[in-house]
């Protein structure tokens, strides 16, 4: 076969995966089918331009930015060695994330699933203070606990998804994770009713306290959540690797 | 007097920056097309929703990637949003393809005619451009693109040798480009 004819099929994304591999191959080679894939790629980026105009939901945008967010808080609370770096601080975030420990810590205290110090969380009298304010208004407020189990290959690790009501966010409690490779992190995924799984952040285990995640997204609308052990810094988007926890999660 | 539009170059380094203003910003000058791509492809609004949030986290964690040189960021988009919707379309038929844009590839970069040429497109230069072709080549590339068949998937259907499938797909686009250059180029311009 002449591996010449394959690049417009290889432009249009037309190709079989071995198809591809055996094109890709042949192009490191060609001298002359880079400049035409080059040219085809030009011609294929405006062919989206041809389809009718459908305007997607507003709520599209409000996920897209909780999950840019969200995912940015994970990294900066774990600061994932090779990820992007660190954001540029923002006014409201620093706040988010306090109140992320104190709603997740108040809803392990309340239901005892871990020992938990509010020390551990706090790094001042001054924010334990503020922080034990805060548990009072995330207690008041209530809060709903799906525990995700170990499975039989991760030892001790466990895991609670918290979701305070009335909170388009929620948050992930883990504890007793086993260490993985530095190229590894993991991830954790919201799973809707007959539908993929949703990446919803990744993260990295100290191994020494339970730790509390971020998850910029509302847990309603999902049956299942896991994590899994992924590909690092910034993990995958369709489950790849061992999990770790699983559960059902109960709102 | 309005504020100067933003260019996309900017929009980009700014979402390299983590600018979340600037990722809004993109999203809403690119979230039509993106979405209505999507759509096209996998005919389900709940996936068309996913791979269009999935394209745009990607343009966010691989803007420092992103090369000004190679391709306009609109093409770059939605490329992304191809690639994944046709990965998703693939899934679904239990043989995903595992596609993922390779920007290492060693491609010549955009020609500035072509990038003044796609400044100045609309759906309807493009949708002209479509209909001129010959009927086997435009429904060739209907096909693949707009509905994710393979080429050999498109041979079973048309009933015809898969090199000539190759052929129509070649011919297509090349056709393509010259009748896009053809129609934006001003009269006496060589």
């Amino acid at each position: 076969m002449d591996e010449h004819d394959l690049v417009a099929a290889y432009a249009l994304d037309a190709l079989s995966p071995e198809e591809r591999a055996q094109f890709e191959q042949h192009l490191a080679a060609c001298q002359s089918c880079p400049e035409e894939l080059a040219q085809l790629r030009e011609v294929v980026g405006i062919l989206p331009l041809a389809v009718d105009p459908i305007e997607p939901p507003a709520a599209l945008k409000s996920r897209l930015i909780d999950d840019v967010t969200g995912t940015e808080g994970a990294r900066r609370l774990h600061a994932i060695p090779g990820g992007r770096p660190a954001p540029r601080p923002r006014p409201h975030l620093p706040l988010t994330e306090i109140l992320i420990g104190a709603v997740a810590a108040a809803a392990i205290l309340a239901l005892a699933l871990w020992n938990i110090s509010l020390q551990q969380s706090v790094n001042s009298t001054r924010s334990a203070l503020a922080f034990q304010r805060q548990v009072a208004t995330a207690l008041a407020h209530g809060a709903t606990v799906s525990p995700l189990a170990g499975v039989s290959t991760s030892g001790a690790a466990a895991a609670a998804l918290i979701q305070p009501r009335g909170r388009r966010n929620a948050y992930l409690i883990v504890d007793g994770f086993p260490s993985i490779s530095a190229q590894r992190v993991y991830e954790l995924w919201l799973i809707p009713p007959h539908r993929a799984p949703v990446p919803a952040g990744v993260f990295r285990y100290a191994g020494t306290a339970p730790q509390t995640i971020s998850i910029n997204r509302p847990a309603q609308g999902y049956q299942l959540a896991a994590v899994t052990i992924e590909p690092g810094p910034r993990g995958t988007h369709v489950p790849t690797g061992p999990k770790v926890v699983v559960g059902r999660i109960t709102l | 007097m309005g504020q100067p539009e933003v260019s996309d170059e900017d929009l980009i380094a700014g979402i390299r920056d983590n600018d979340v203003r600037a990722l809004e910003v993109f999203y809403d000058r690119y979230r039509v097309p993106a979405y209505s791509l999507c759509l096209r492809l996998l005919g389900n609004a709940g996936d068309a929703e996913d791979v269009v949030q999935e394209a745009f986290v990607n343009v966010w964690r691989a803007a420092g990637s992103y090369r000004m040189e190679r391709s306009t960021p609109r093409s770059w988009l939605l490329s992304v949003v191809h690639h994944r919707a046709i990965d998703k379309l693939r899934a679904r038929q239990s043989r995903p393809i595992g596609v993922e844009l390779d920007d290492t590839l060693p491609l010549p970069d955009t020609t500035d005619v072509w990038r003044e040429v796609e400044s100045k497109l609309t759906g309807e230069t493009v949708r002209t451009a479509l209909r001129s072709l010959p009927d086997e080549q435009r429904e060739t590339l209907e096909l693949a693109y707009y509905q994710g068949y393979t080429q050999t998937q498109i041979a079973e259907m048309m009933q015809v040798p898969l090199g000539t499938v190759k052929g129509r797909m070649r011919l297509a686009l090349h056709k393509l480009r010259s009748s896009l250059e053809g129609m934006q180029s001003p009269i006496g311009a060589e």
